[in-house]
């Protein structure tokens, strides 16, 4: 019901929203011209008109290489008075050799190293990463196209464990992120609210811009209160579970990098919520 | 060769097309701040239902859910970039009264997912339930994001007062 806003909002509201004017017919043309599967332009069906362009080059190729052939053969016919005269070409005596042909038609192989899916240790020199330790089956080591995912590469510094879904930046993934200190501190968010981690007291922050408590986030990041490197620890999911591993935090031994549980990467115990012992927005 | 059931699944996504597309391009515009970016999420989305047409039963909501999906990523994404590359980013400001500058402001102050709850609610009408499918929440949660989003609106016209 409009009634439950305030008159001026809705009118408000109303003149920001005329203020989206696409391009309707580009866009249309870009869906429903010469692409009814829905694939790109490029790889799909093509316009009738590309087809008959085709067409006329083929034909005109095809049409020119007919003609050179039957123009070849009558320039080298000669008459038959003329190849009586004519001494007969010399033969050369070795046969030209042919090419070695390839006994196997096999291209050489690329041999790639297989993936990595190992973890390191617990008891590894902690280099300020997250691992985790170990990690749950049905998540895997993060490649390149999870770092593609995130939009943002020279962020992720870290790893990233996502399910291999069609689109793990909106189901369940995470993004455990380590700033470096040459960043310097990280924005702390208006809706910034402290949790205890193992005993360590972190700052958990929405990874949004209007909101006001972790309710109301996206995502969220956890990061000591130092402050001079933080790491996002969660995403809400479609299903608007806030998918948090604040809970599963524990600092390495050395105390400067962190260690996941492998309780807190699992889905049925990504709804845990942080402990909230303070609250500031 | 277009056969009968290619030439009806055309007919039909055309149908939804027309029917659907200023109402999502609407909603990824409010959430998103950005034409351009719109017309891509509409367009992805798009391609996404004519891709499953055969398994989609509510072509309309999938749609709904795919633009605010893709919408909602969008601006996580941009909210990333900005933090760390430091830049800021200017919207389209057009001139514009002193209630509509200070519902504008608090409008994107609020998160991707209350701006498309108030934009699906006061702005298209769309029920609770609807608005809750395509966040794919619970409608208690939708009452909760319109009602913070109330308040922040709210207080922000107050203020201009």
């Amino acid at each position: 019901m409009k009634t439950e806003l305030d008159p001026r909002i809705t009118d408000a509201l109303q003149r920001i929203a005329e203020e989206a004017q696409p391009d309707k017919s580009a866009v249309r043309a870009r869906l429903l011209s010469g692409t009814p599967d829905g694939k790109s332009k490029r790889y799909g069906r093509p316009r009738l008109v590309t087809v008959l362009a085709v067409a006329v080059i083929v034909t005109a190729i095809v049409g020119g290489v007919v003609l050179l052939a039957q123009r070849h053969p009558v320039e080298n016919q000669r008459p038959a008075s003329e190849m009586t005269t004519a001494p007969a070409p010399a033969i050369p005596s070795t046969p030209v050799s042919a090419p070695p042909v390839p006994t196997s038609t096999s291209t050489p192989s690329v041999v790639t190293p297989p993936a990595s899916t190992a973890v390191p240790p617990s008891d590894a020199p902690n280099d300020g990463r997250l691992v985790a330790d170990p990690l749950p089956s049905g998540w895997q080591p993060s490649g390149a196209s999870d770092k593609q995912h995130t939009g943002i590469p020279e962020f992720v510094t870290d790893r990233i464990y996502s399910t291999r879904s069609a689109f793990p930046e909106h189901d369940v993934a995470f993004v455990v992120s380590a700033i470096g200190a040459s960043i310097g501190q990280p924005y702390i968010g208006e809706g910034a609210e402290i949790v205890s981690v193992q005993g360590v007291d972190a700052q958990v922050f929405p990874y949004d811009p209007g909101g006001s408590n972790i309710d109301d986030a996206d995502a969220v990041a956890v990061g000591p209160l130092d402050g001079y490197y933080f790491k996002l620890v969660g995403y809400r999911t479609t299903r608007d579970q806030l998918i948090t591993v604040a809970n599963g935090i524990r600092r390495s031994p050395d105390g400067y990098g962190a260690i996941i549980d492998e309780s807190a990467l699992r889905p049925e115990s990504s709804n845990a919520r942080p402990e909230r012992r303070r609250s500031c927005g | 060769m277009i056969d009968r059931s290619e030439r009806e699944t055309g007919t039909a996504f055309v149908a939804v097309y027309e029917a659907e597309f200023d109402r999502l391009h609407r909603i990824a515009y409010m959430t998103t701040g950005s034409n351009t970016t719109a017309e891509d999420i509409v367009h992805v989305a798009f391609v996404d239902v004519l891709r499953r047409w055969e398994q989609v039963r509510d072509p309309a909501a999938y749609l709904r859910r795919a633009v605010v999906r893709h919408s909602t990523s969008w601006v996580r994404h941009r909210v990333l970039e900005r933090r760390h590359a430091a830049v800021l980013t200017t919207g389209q400001l057009t001139a514009l009264d002193g209630d509509t500058l200070a519902v504008r402001q608090a409008f994107q102050g609020l998160s991707a997912r209350q701006r498309v709850a108030v934009t699906m609610r006061f702005i298209d009408g769309m029920s609770e339930d609807e608005i809750a499918a395509a966040l794919g929440c619970r409608p208690g949660t939708v009452k909760s994001l319109l009602s913070r989003s109330r308040r922040r609106l709210k207080e922000a016209i107050e203020h201009e007062d």
